[in-house]
Parts: structure tokens; sequence; C-alpha cells
């Protein structure tokens, strides 16, 4: 996958772990996507129902935009046609230290 | 480890502009999806049952869709729910299938604070005696030297 990130970054993204939740992709938002709420998004609360793999829901969620045209991983339903997703958005409060150009929000006295 | 990270996770809030998608040209494509807002409890039944904060009709397509939400119904997201109602099977395709998902918008720093935090301005150490210990006990020690 770490073909995918930009040249200029070479640290590995081989890894791929989010569990730490100190992992980010800051590196891969790209000027069409500057609303990205990617790091807004709180991955491990992720609960996706009739899901044929385990995670796979939380995976494509997890995708970058660079990888956006990966055929893996997918989601796939069970049992139906049905799928169920249920995301949550979390204010990220860990230390960045990879993410020299992003804008942070503004602090409130 | 579970605790300790959402110690450092505050609930968030955006404002939602659009949701980003893709996913085939096959009837494995889902077709109507509903969206709902701030809603922690849903199931299949509930999402079939309740009126959707927005219903959105995707394409059939391999391109990454950028589908735009109703901004005014959008405005305060703690949480979405994504409801993948059917596929382009027409009930032949059992397997719906999603390769990508993505969501654009902004975040609000308003909600962010942890609501339980209480701040003193003149905070009294005996308020706040760790077991174990003794805080003048400490104080007493310290300042009597040997």
């Amino acid at each position: 996958m770490s073909h995918h990130c930009h040249d200029e970054h070479d640290h590995d993204h081989s890894g791929y772990s989010h569990g730490d939740g100190a992992h980010d992709h800051s590196d891969d938002i790209t000027p069409a996507l500057q609303y990205s709420l990617y790091q807004h998004i709180d991955f491990d609360a992720i609960t996706t129902l009739n899901e044929a793999a385990p995670a796979s829901g939380t995976a494509i969620v997890k995708k970058t935009w660079a990888e956006r045209l990966d055929e893996e991983p997918e989601l796939q339903s069970d049992t139906d046609e049905q799928l169920l997703m249920h995301i949550p958005y979390v204010y990220p409060t860990s230390p960045r230290p990879t993410c020299t150009g992003c804008i942070a929000p503004p602090m409130v006295a | 480890m579970k605790l300790i990270a959402s110690l450092h996770r505050f609930t968030g809030q955006i404002k939602l502009h659009s949701i980003l998608i893709r996913t085939s040209q096959s009837p494995s494509a889902p077709r109507t999806l509903k969206l709902f807002v701030n809603r922690n409890d849903l199931d299949f039944s509930g999402a079939a049952d309740l009126p959707a904060t927005q219903e959105i009709h995707l394409a059939q397509t391999s391109d990454v869709q950028d589908v735009p939400v109703k901004r005014a119904l959008f405005g305060k997201v703690q949480s979405l729910t994504l409801f993948f109602e059917d596929n382009y099977g027409d009930g032949d395709e059992d397997v719906s299938r999603v390769s990508y998902l993505g969501f654009k918008g902004e975040w609000m720093r308003l909600g962010a604070a942890p609501q339980e935090i209480l701040y003193e301005a003149a905070a009294n150490p005996s308020d706040h005696a760790v077991k174990g210990t003794s805080v003048l006990g400490v104080g007493s020690r310290l300042g009597g030297g040997h």
C-alpha cells in the first residue's frame, strides 16, 4: 500500500495499523480533498452489520483518498444485500508529529 | 488499552457536505442509501421503519461518486448511520459491494469539550484525597524536615 503514498514521504505505511490512534494520513490529503473528514473519524468505533468479513466496513473507510481505486479491501454484504454502518466522529487529540502543514482547529479559551 | 484510548477522545461534531463512495458497474452496486444523523441505536428493522434524514440514489458506476447532502440537515453530526437498503440486482443479487467510503465537510470545535470536567478557581487539596495518602500528612512531613 505504501506505493500509493506521496514520494516525498518515505515513512512506511505497510504496517497500516490504526489501532493505537497515533497513526495518521495527513500526508495523503490532496487539494481535491481539503475538506476531508478522514482525521475526524473514530475508526475504532465504527460498526457494520451484515458484513461478510469482520471489520471490512471499517477497512474501506480507512482507505485514504490515494487508495480510493484499490479493489481491496472491499466491503461485501453477507446474508442479503443490505448493509448498515455506524460512523462516529471524534476530536483528534493525539500528538501529530508527522503533520507539519495541517491547520489546527483554533483553541477556545 | 481501550479505556485509556477513550480518555483521549472527545465526541466530535461535523458539518457534512458530501459522501464519497465507490461501488461498481455490477448488480452488486448498492442503489438506495439512507442516511441517519446521530442515531446510535439503529438496527436493520429500525433503519427500515424510521424516516431517513436523507435518502440518496446511488449510481451504478465504478467512478468515485461525490454525493452532496442537504447541508441544513447535516450541520451537527456526531455520528452518521448509513443504511444500504438494496442494490442493482433487483432482488437477484444477495451481495452488495462497496470499495471506498469517504466524507467531506467541516470540523466544528464546538462540542468537543469533555462534559464532565470540573474547574475550580481555588482548589482545596483536602477535597481530593487520594486513597492511601494523606495530603495534610505529606505536607506536614515535608514542612517538618527531619
